[in-house]
């Protein structure tokens, strides 16, 4: 990891430069002499930053996002900048859907555009090597270029191809930060070497011209700001109709005949071949209606192809109005579908061989017919024998005696408005005319503009399913799923399964944002968003014109956490997730008297954290309500008024979230009323993100120590804010502080994995790099070695006798190494149940007392 | 340094988490609680109302297919039977089989005294191999008929010292219950943990039925299934029962254990299981317990009043016999292997603490299916049965769903059906005392249904629900009202007993709301 601030400290600064989406140009600050990364070829010396205002994010502890601050920034005229603002010269339209990884572009015409280069569509630039009359041929690594590549189908009125942008809007901007040193030498080898993604957002508006008429302006907004866009999730259809259908196996069928006149010679002998549903693929949902249909059609086409005409007439399929038995003894039920065998007119015949298989053999007995068939007096034009199987539902349940039955629920197929929708959830809900049902099951039908919706349960009416057809159908799309899963679907979703990420990008893309998992910190809001109790309530989002800070903030909100945009691990700005209360043990760094940037003026400054005392939830899916919790503070309503704070919760999840929204209630109505949120611009070097706990010590007279009774504060606090202005590196960090009542953090423990040495006097333990963090905080802490307990959760004799002092830590090999130092006790390691813990209280270093110990003093926040 | 299963759950009040001070004293509540799960969470993974022959005078023996824990956990057996004028003892012996592969004797055979004219409920215990598939009741007698009403099978209170197979990690005070000790994300997560993993190893009986005679001579079932009770191949109805499935979503999945026998010809499918208005599971009858998985078609799902309604059916080929002995449905839950927290120093929340407690409470507490049990009840001496239910804690009130048999004839005679009844423990006792405080639900309309008839019948069988509403916990008449069972911190085990029922099973009316565990 590169640190770009710390640096800042010995004189060093920094070259900007900043990346559209889709534009292969790194517009920077002034020309570096250095390579330009691969994507972005053209280093164009034109980015002007000093018109933006600090950028960063202040988290809404009570939206439950950030809410960033906007970057300003401007691009001087030049050659490489006004090839870009000007008007397409080639432009066509899509004529067929060009998915994520799709090879040729089939256009109306590729007529005006070069022989090979590059083209647009939507945020996408595409290279191609060849070109035809209606068609390009997408080069090796093609897609996607300076950008991401996207779905995209003829139907929507933005399929236009073109040989330059079309717009700029939406366009993902990242801002580098390069170090550079104090004689103004950038380092590394590649522009690229040494940057870190210092802000990342999106381009909010087109670009104006600048009034100085020297180049334009581009506004763009954080990630964190695209939550609020809103998605639409409903998609309108009619009902085509209501047949059940089965997923379609195999295709394949064969009729074998022989016919014989009564000297017992052969007339005639055909096995002819055929394929049912030619077009469909294995899987669609068809119905019985479709394959019978399909199975006549195509018989009657292989007839000519086997040159049968002569002596073959075609097939029928018919339905057995009485149970019956076939020629060769097979039982047809009432209702089974039965094949019919025509023949042309053959006064000779006297005897018929015949053998057939159906939808590739796939049946549970015997597919073919033996035994012979004897034939009185021929067959006149059209006459026919029974092929001696019949079938039910399904054509793969070729049965004796029946088989498969139909489904029990109906089904419903729907054509939809806007074309064929991509995959649908495999459950919810679908209002019919005005009729509400809901689904489990969805299929494509050979139809490929078509999906079956199966198992149609009626929600409080009583509307005949055959009443549906041709009926309006409104699908509201929705997902389910805990807290995390359900942001982390709706963040990354794009419209094609897997494309942005293989695990969440499932939803269609009217409820998603299709953000590429490279800008998301997808694990880090696992973590935070599906711990506790929210990894067990499961949400329904269905939304309609609402975003996902709309249908998740509330709940975030409560439950103190928040989606913003800060830096991983490796100092990335990613959209994360984020705890948002004081309540911290360890911490990432110190903000003393030191950090402060007193020139002109110190600007420590204090804001009080609004504690409600009523608190409303209501559980809502949909339009459906499903309950309402109310939390009051009686005593602070009577004397301070009502200090409300509502949310809506997407859930029916009532049994569960009605005493956990009491637990959340608590939480804030009896709050610190006298926590705070300090802000202070303090050097740039500190090494604070968005989210830390950080140890704060300071005098500075605007503040108060309630622990202590005196000015100042010196106590632990978490940044919930930090903006940056570029030009100089002062950040103003915004950190929410304990009042009269202390909170902390719990303790770590860690699952031992591995160890050298022995099991009664290790060397080194290995346990899960993620401790390493705060193993390696209390080191440094301590100065010294530090110990730690050992325990054997659910062995029994589980006390505080046995320890390790352990001398240093590192991560290698992907888990964190501790050394130890000596031994305390006599414990025995294992790696199936020893665990590492901070010490009790009396055996802790400082840094380690400052976590949840029995007896300490903080309180459960 | 000590591991302690508490009798009763500790309901932790709301007040407690007004920002609590950090000690151990929350988290070891939690901690409890989820070693009293250990010994509380005892769901019956069998309960069985036998059909066979009344005051049998032979040694009579049953097949119950069944899923035990992981744990080699000793389960309780409890036994009603109804003895003759000169009964002095039953013998009991009790044998478990893993796929087939030989009898090991798990108990007895061990004579229990009993007293003669009685209905005796007679406790043994055994410890269940985590592999076996079915269990084998053998009864004997002394002397005189004696009738074989059911066996009930629940864990027994196990109190293990070191983790078990199915990732219960007992809590061990020493820790916590140090000076200053470390209130560390384990701990927090340890008693979801525990929990959860009680509740993902002990199934829920969900259906039953068990006739006696395992063996292929068919010639103790009292019913076999010819072509003679229905044609060839075709499907005939065992018994359409109801399990009341608390909060169960539909399409929820439960596993069907069949033990089937034929007397030749093909025993591929021959026991078919399904639910109303949902998919069915077919099975072999090779004389093994098989197994297969049922998408159940949950009636009200997601509501304490959630049911399934199960169709048993068998069918013989043409100029064959089909036996039937044995099925058994249950619910194994799959809890979430989620744990409470993944990070290494979450804040030390509210929430956090609140999620641990109440998790425990909650899914500790939570009802579990109660079984709908499929019998023989239309014959002079079987018009009564009785069997233990096992209750859970916090449940204050039942109904009973009762598949109506009758010894009337309904399409001749002209005289009304009798009446159903049904007696518990906690309304008055078993048998109800007085009896007019037997519980009775009126017989079905003269001639408008008809009851499970294994040789043929026109008509649907049909479920009579007991009181659903009627809340009389003094009646001074028999009426039809709700069932008022033990409510408690802790599990209770109720007597039952029904009158002229073919199938039952008991549904939940009221159950206290966790919000309000802390009132109990």
């Amino acid at each position: 990891m590169t640190d770009v601030w710390a640096p800042l400290r010995y004189g060093w600064g920094h070259l900007y430069w900043l990346t559209i989406e889709g534009v292969p140009v790194a517009f920077a600050q002034a020309a570096s002499g250095k390579t330009a990364p691969a994507d972005y070829p053209t280093e164009d010396p034109t980015l002007v930053l000093a018109d933006s205002a600090r950028v960063g994010a202040v988290v809404d502890r009570d939206r439950g996002v950030a809410a960033g601050f906007p970057l300003t920034f401007r691009l001087l005229d030049s050659p490489t900048v006004a090839g870009y603002m000007v008007r397409p010269s080639a432009s066509t339209y899509l004529t067929a859907s060009l998915s994520s990884s799709g090879g040729t572009v089939t256009v109306e015409s590729a007529a005006d555009f070069d022989a090979s280069g590059s083209i647009y569509i939507g945020k996408e630039r595409i290279a191609y090597s060849s070109k035809g009359a209606s068609s390009f041929t997408v080069a090796a690594s093609g897609r996607g270029k300076a950008g991401y590549p996207y779905p995209h189908s003829p139907d929507s009125a933005g399929a236009i191809v073109t040989d330059t942008p079309r717009y700029w809007s939406g366009r993902f901007v990242t801002l580098y930060a390069s170090p550079m040193d104090p004689t103004g030498y950038v380092t590394g080898a590649a522009l690229d070497d040494d940057a870190v993604a210092v802000w990342r957002g999106y381009i909010a508006a087109e670009p104006l011209r600048a009034p100085e008429g020297d180049g334009f302006v581009f506004e763009a907004l954080p990630l964190d700001r695209m939550l609020a866009r809103p998605l639409s999730g409903v998609l309108t259809g009619t009902v085509t109709d209501l047949e059940p259908r089965f997923p379609l196996a195999d295709r394949d069928c064969m009729i074998s005949v022989a016919a014989f006149n009564g000297s017992g010679a052969q007339l005639f002998k055909y096995a002819i071949k055929f394929e049912v549903l030619p077009s469909a693929t294995v899987g669609d949902l068809v119905s019985i209606s479709e394959w019978n249909a399909s199975a006549v059609a195509e018989f009657a086409t292989a007839i000519t192809t086997y040159s049968a005409g002569s002596h073959l007439a075609g097939l029928d399929i018919v339905q057995a109005v009485t149970s019956n038995n076939a020629v060769g003894g097979t039982k047809i039920n009432k209702g089974d579908w039965v094949p019919i065998l025509r023949f042309a007119a053959n006064s000779n015949i006297r005897q018929l061989k015949l053998a057939a298989s159906w939808g590739g053999n796939i049946a549970n007995g015997a597919n073919g017919l033996t035994g012979d068939v004897a034939v009185s007096h021929g067959f006149a034009a059209n006459e026919g024998v029974l092929l001696d199987f019949a079938y039910s539902w399904s054509p793969y349940q070729i049965t004796g005696n029946g088989g498969a039955s139909a489904p029990l629920l109906p089904q419903a197929t729907i054509r939809f408005d806007q074309g064929y929708p991509g995959a649908l959830p495999d459950s919810g809900a679908v209002t019919i005319g005005d009729a509400a049902w809901t689904y489990a099951g969805t299929g494509q039908t050979a139809d490929a503009g078509t999906v079956v919706f199966q198992n149609l349960a009626a929600q409080g009416h009583s509307t005949a399913p055959a009443e549906l057809i041709g009926a309006t159908a409104e699908v509201r799309l929705s997902t389910t799923g805990n807290l995390a899963d359900t942001v982390r679907r709706i963040l990354t979703s794009s419209g094609e399964s897997g494309l942005r990420d293989a695990t969440y990008d499932t939803l269609p893309g009217q409820i998603g944002y299709g953000l590429p998992s490279a800008l998301v910190d997808l694990d880090t809001i696992g973590d935070v968003l599906a711990e506790g109790w929210l990894s067990g309530i499961s949400l329904n989002v269905l939304p309609s014109d609402e975003s996902l800070a709309d249908i998740c903030g509330p709940l975030m909100a409560l439950s103190q956490r928040a989606l913003t945009v800060t830096d991983d691990a490796d100092g990335i700005a990613k959209l994360s997730a984020i705890h948002t209360s004081s309540a911290a043990g360890g911490y990432a760094a110190t903000v003393s008297n030191n950090s402060l940037i007193t020139q002109p003026q110190s600007s420590v400054e204090l804001e009080r954290v609004q504690a409600p005392n009523v608190i409303t939830v209501e559980l809502k899916v949909g339009e459906q309500e499903h309950g309402r919790v109310v939390q009051t503070d009686a005593g602070r309503v009577a004397w301070q008024g009502a200090q409300t704070f509502d949310a809506t919760i997407p859930s029916a999840d009532r049994e569960v979230l009605v005493p956990l929204v009491a637990a959340w209630g608590l939480s804030r109505i009896a709050g610190d009323q006298h926590a705070a949120m300090m802000s202070a611009d303090v050097v740039p070097w500190t090494g604070l993100r968005v989210g830390d706990a950080v140890d704060v010590s300071l005098t500075h007279p605007a503040l108060w120590d309630w622990s202590a009774g005196t000015a100042g504060y010196t106590g632990r606090g978490r940044v919930l804010g930090r903006e940056v202005t570029l030009s100089t590196g002062v950040t103003r960090l915004h950190i929410v502080i304990d009042g009269q009542s202390v909170s902390t953090a719990l303790c770590p423990a860690a699952p031992v994995s591995a160890f050298t040495g022995t099991a009664g006097a290790p060397t080194t333990i290995d346990i899960p790099a993620g401790f390493y963090t705060e193993i390696q905080r209390a080191l440094t802490a301590a100065g010294a070695d530090i110990r730690l307990l050992h325990y054997e959760p659910g062995e029994g004799a589980e006390g505080v006798s046995e320890a390790y002092t352990i001398s240093a830590a590192q991560v290698t090999a992907g888990v964190c190494r501790l050394t130890v130092a000596s031994v305390v006790g006599s414990p025995t390691l294992s790696t199936t149940t020893s665990y590492l813990t901070w010490p009790e209280t009396a055996s802790a270093s400082a840094y380690q007392q400052a976590f949840a110990h029995d007896g300490d003093g903080t309180r459960w926040a | 340094m000590t591991i302690t299963y508490p009798s009763a759950y500790s309901i932790t009040p709301l007040g407690a988490l007004i920002s609590p001070e950090m000690d151990a004293a929350p988290v070891s509540t939690a901690m409890a609680n989820a070693n009293a799960a250990y010994q509380l969470h005892t769901p019956s993974i069998a309960t069985h109302v036998y059909t066979a022959d009344p005051d049998l005078t032979r040694q009579a023996r049953f097949r119950v297919p069944l899923k035990p824990s992981a744990d080699d956990l000793s389960y309780t057996f409890r036994h009603i039977v109804r003895t003759g004028t000169g009964t002095t003892s039953v013998t009991i012996t009790i044998e478990e089989q893993t796929s087939g592969g030989g009898w090991s004797t798990i108990y007895g055979p061990t004579a229990t005294a009993v007293s003669a004219s009685s209905v005796e409920d007679i406790t043994t215990t055994a410890t269940i191999d985590p592999l076996t598939d079915e269990v084998r009741i053998t009864y004997d007698r002394s002397t005189d008929p004696t009738t074989y009403d059911s066996v009930t099978i629940y864990p027994a209170a196990n109190s293990p010292s070191a983790r078990t197979s199915a990732g219960f990690w007992p809590y061990d005070d020493g820790l916590l219950t140090a000076t200053g000790a470390p209130v560390n994300t384990e701990l927090v997560n340890r008693p979801v943990r525990n929990v959860r993993a009680v509740l993902g190893d002990r199934a829920q009986c969900v259906l039953s039925f068990a006739q006696e005679d395992e063996s292929t001579s068919g010639a103790n079932v009292r019913w076999d299934l010819t072509d003679s009770s229905t044609p060839g191949g075709e499907w005939q109805t065992f018994g359409i029962v109801t399990a009341s499935t608390p909060f169960w979503p539909d399409g929820r999945e439960i596993t069907v254990a069949a033990l089937c026998s034929v007397d030749g010809g093909t025993t591929s499918e021959r026991v078919r299981v399904r639910t109303l208005g949902g998919g069915g599971v077919l099975l072999d009858g090779d004389g093994n317990v098989n197994r297969g998985t049922l998408v159940c078609k949950v009636n009200e799902p997601g509501t304490l009043a959630a049911s399934v309604t199960l169709i048993v059916e068998a069918r013989a080929a043409s100029a064959r016999k089909t036996w039937l002995h044995a099925v058994t449905g249950w619910y194994l839950p799959t809890p979430s292997s989620d744990l409470l927290l993944n990070t290494v120093a979450p804040p030390a929340s509210i929430e956090i603490l609140a999620a641990c407690l109440r998790t425990v409470e909650t899914e500790a507490m939570s009802p579990w299916a109660q079984p709908a049990l499929m019998y023989e009840g239309n014959t002079t001496g079987l018009t009564s049965r009785r069997w233990i239910a096992r209750v859970p804690p916090a449940c204050q009130r039942m109904r009973a769903a009762l598949a109506r048999a009758s010894q009337a004839d309904i399409f001749t005679g002209g005289t009304a059906q009798t009446d159903s009844t049904v007696e518990t423990t906690t309304t008055s006792g078993v048998p109800a005392s007085p009896a007019a405080k037997t519980v009775t639900v009126p017989s079905n309309t003269y001639g408008a249904e008809g009851y499970l008839n294994i040789d043929g019948s026109e008509l649907q069988a049909v479920t009579r629900w007991s009181s659903g509403s009627f809340d009389d916990t003094s009646p001074s008449a028999t009426v039809d009202r709700l069932l008022q069972v033990s409510e408690a911190l802790a599990p209770s085990a109720e007597v039952v007993q029904v009158g002229y029922t073919v199938g039952c099973g008991l549904h939940y009316v009221r159950v206290r709301p966790a919000a309000d565990y802390d009132d109990i």
